[in-house]
């Protein structure tokens, strides 16, 4: 970027921004719900106003696309070409197994393999599939999938702390020794007298080396965490444990779909900040509210196959065996105690096996997919 | 409860400040009974109605908030945002556009209520070390941060014998969450400020650190009729478009980032850049124009000047204000806040 001369430093440090916006509208602009006017000040106010800028920058969220991308990786292309390669392996192990019991010529057990071959692929890719998913989870936090925010971050983090301070900043910095004395002060925020005391434009640029120092790393934390989630909720034999705090996506990759020529998009799930469930059938671009009655508030969802589990506020635990279409309320009980406290987590190792844990600290398990639970 | 506009306020205080007698103070008193009775909000009408209608979908029973409660919190959150004369279907429509839930969570987790802050831990907890950690990078200083704005929260901090709690100054605007991001993101930079304003120049020294006298640059001789132009073509463009203006090229965002702020694609924000870019040029050269230069003296004068003239642009981004103050009960809220 070009450098600024002195006389455009000098007119910048005597930028007025004015009254700084409560900490809700910087929150609602960055979530879109401004509108009208309020919407036209405030980015009025931010074209003037450096701080509220870098409040801002720093307060969005990490990537709003990397639960997406990642679902999508783990999910439908990875899981398809891994499975057929894993299904073109044990084809060729049958093809060379078959030609060495031919070339061998023997009667008996070599011939009974020969006729029990065309089975194998079957079975290798029922098991290829559980290899996949638990690659899947393996691979899941390792796999620093890029968080375009992340990058663009380190892309303009990425300049040397000294020799290139943010304009404006260093700008604010060389005015104030310009600025005459009797001018008067600017209207600032609380600790405005720290940017003009330059302050600002030096941390920040620490900041920002810091920021690239670790961004890369932070890149990976952040986007192999939303992996991990989506592969934790994703298949079969890793359980599928979500909870409010931890697991807000998870998806499901029907096995079965496997063998068919065209995938259809695998359904993902969601819980919205309000405790509503969410569902969405094109790869997380559109979310729908699934409709429960009455007002109930859901801290957690578990995914397994086409099974799904949504449990909340008030022992509220509704179970759907095909991904979504049908639901039934679960009302655990065991030894004549209904569950009544605030479910916190759902954790499912398959179809059946699972359990429950709520905020009084109470864990429940099942056996049967939910139907009867015993507290442990 | 009443709002009085800051206008009456003023006013009041005013006379009291001016120390022209008890006459004066009595005045003042009267003004301010009458502002106080004048100034019942248009809105305020529905407000009833409103929180009756919202209270089923608020959770406030859950959390020990009544109707009236929801009315009073309703009303606070009006009177911060809303004018006084503004219509009762435009209130309805802002109350009904509240985070409703959240803002009930807050404030019963404000006024102690325990199962309000199970909830809120329950939902948030996490959330808001995730937040601390995207912002800070840093284990130790994200968890630092985090438990500083736990403490915020909880009101452990007491204003003239009045427990303080951050959560009181949520409204409902935005999300819960992204109120807490954002709370984060202020106390980081003002953490971070106040931390680095304190350097060894001992220590830099010892680490090597070499200070230059900085040189003085002469200054660039701009042509007042450009910066008059400069001035007319700036004071024309959207907010929008300062904003975009000032986000590239002053604070150098990425394309990326500034589409994420405004809601559009990041190949949207560089042809709205080139345009306006492009626009910018040619309404200077038309204002220089008018100014009774020829084309092709407005040429050379911009010719020969570009980069001062693209500096000044930055310049005058950074130099305008915003018209209107963002509500007239700001002021109060955030000296307890903190805000930026």
């Amino acid at each position: 970027m070009t450098e600024l001369p002195k006389i455009v430093l000098q007119r910048l440090a005597s930028a007025v921004p004015g009254e700084h916006p409560p900490a809700d509208l910087l929150a609602a602009f960055a979530e879109h719900s401004l509108q009208g006017a309020e919407r036209e000040r405030l980015l009025a106010h931010l074209a003037a106003c450096e701080h509220c800028c870098a409040v801002l920058w720093c307060a969005m969220p990490e990537n709003e696309a990397a639960p997406e991308v990642v679902a999508g990786v783990a999910s439908s292309g990875w899981a398809w070409s891994s499975a057929w390669r894993w299904v073109g392996v044990a084809a060729a192990v049958v093809v060379i197994g078959g030609a060495a019991v031919l070339f061998r010529g023997g009667p008996g057990p070599a011939g009974e393999e020969v006729a029990s071959a065309p089975q194998a692929p079957v079975i290798a890719q029922n098991r290829d599939a559980q290899a996949l998913a638990r690659k899947e989870a393996a691979r899941a936090p390792a796999a620093p999938v890029p968080a375009p925010s992340a990058e663009a971050r380190l892309e303009v983090r990425n300049v040397p702390p000294k020799a290139a301070p943010q304009p404006r900043l260093q700008a604010k910095l060389e005015a104030k020794d310009a600025a005459p004395k009797g001018a008067p002060a600017a209207q600032e925020p609380p600790s405005a007298n720290e940017i003009a005391s330059g302050t600002l434009a030096k941390s920040t640029d620490q900041v920002a080396a810091a920021g690239a120092r670790s961004s890369s790393s932070a890149a990976g934390i952040a986007a192999a965490a939303p992996a991990a989630k989506v592969a934790a909720a994703s298949a079969n034999p890793v359980p599928a444990s979500t909870s409010d705090a931890e697991v807000m996506i998870a998806s499901n990759v029907p096995v079965r779909a496997m063998g068919k020529k065209k995938l259809a998009p695998p359904t993902r799930w969601m819980l919205s900040p309000e405790g509503a469930l969410l569902r969405s059938t094109d790869l997380g671009k559109n979310w729908q509210a699934v409709p429960f009655t009455g007002s109930v508030t859901f801290h957690a969802v578990a995914v397994v196959g086409t099974n799904v589990w949504v449990g909340g506020q008030a022992g509220a635990l509704y179970y759907s065996p095909d991904d979504g279409s049908q639901w039934q309320r679960l009302s655990p009980s065991a030894v004549g105690e209904a569950l009544r406290g605030d479910i916190s987590s759902l954790a499912f190792r398959d179809g059946q096996h699972g359990s429950l844990t709520t905020t009084g600290g109470q864990t429940w398990t099942t056996s049967d997919s939910g139907l009867t639970w015993q507290k442990q | 409860m009443f709002c009085v506009p800051r206008v009456f306020l003023e006013a009041a205080g005013g006379a009291a400040n001016l120390g022209l007698g008890n006459k004066k103070l009595v005045l003042s008193e009267k003004l301010m009974t009458r502002a106080a009775n004048v100034s019942e909000p248009v809105w305020a009408s529905v407000l009833p109605a409103v929180a009756e209608e919202l209270f089923p979908h608020c959770d406030g029973q859950r959390f020990g908030i009544s109707i009236g409660g929801l009315r009073d919190i309703l009303r606070q959150v009006g009177c911060k945002y809303l004018s006084p004369s503004d219509p009762p279907a435009a209130a309805r429509h802002f109350f009904a556009a509240l985070r409703l839930q959240e803002l009930v969570l807050a404030r019963a987790c404000a006024a102690g209520n325990e199962a309000a802050w199970e909830s809120f831990l329950l939902r948030y907890r996490e959330k808001l070390y995730s937040a601390a950690h995207h912002i800070a990078r840093e284990d130790s200083a994200a968890r630092e941060l985090a438990d500083s704005l736990y403490a915020d929260l909880f009101g452990t901090a007491v204003r003239e014998g009045k427990r303080v709690c951050k959560l009181d100054f949520y409204t409902g605007r935005g999300s819960l969450e992204g109120w807490l991001r954002t709370v984060l993101a202020q106390e980081y930079i003002n953490r971070y400020r106040t931390q680095k304003r304190l350097v060894s120049l001992e220590e830099q020294e010892e680490a090597g650190e070499q200070y230059a006298a900085p040189v003085s640059e002469p200054e660039a001789a701009v042509d007042p009729r450009v910066q008059i132009a400069v001035d007319d073509v700036l004071a024309a463009l959207a907010s929008e478009e300062r904003f975009l203006l000032a986000s590239y090229y002053l604070d150098h965002r990425t394309l990326a980032e500034v589409g994420q702020v405004l809601g559009i694609h990041a190949s949207n924000v560089s042809r709205r850049l080139e345009k306006l870019a492009a626009a910018l040029r040619a309404n200077i050269r038309k204002s220089l124009m008018q100014q009774g230069l020829d084309a092709r003296q407005a040429e050379e004068l911009m010719a020969v000047d570009v980069r001062d003239l693209q500096l000044n642009i930055r310049a005058r981004l950074a130099q305008k204000p915003p018209a209107e103050p963002f509500s007239d009960q700001k002021a109060e809220a955030s000296s307890g806040e903190g805000e930026s």
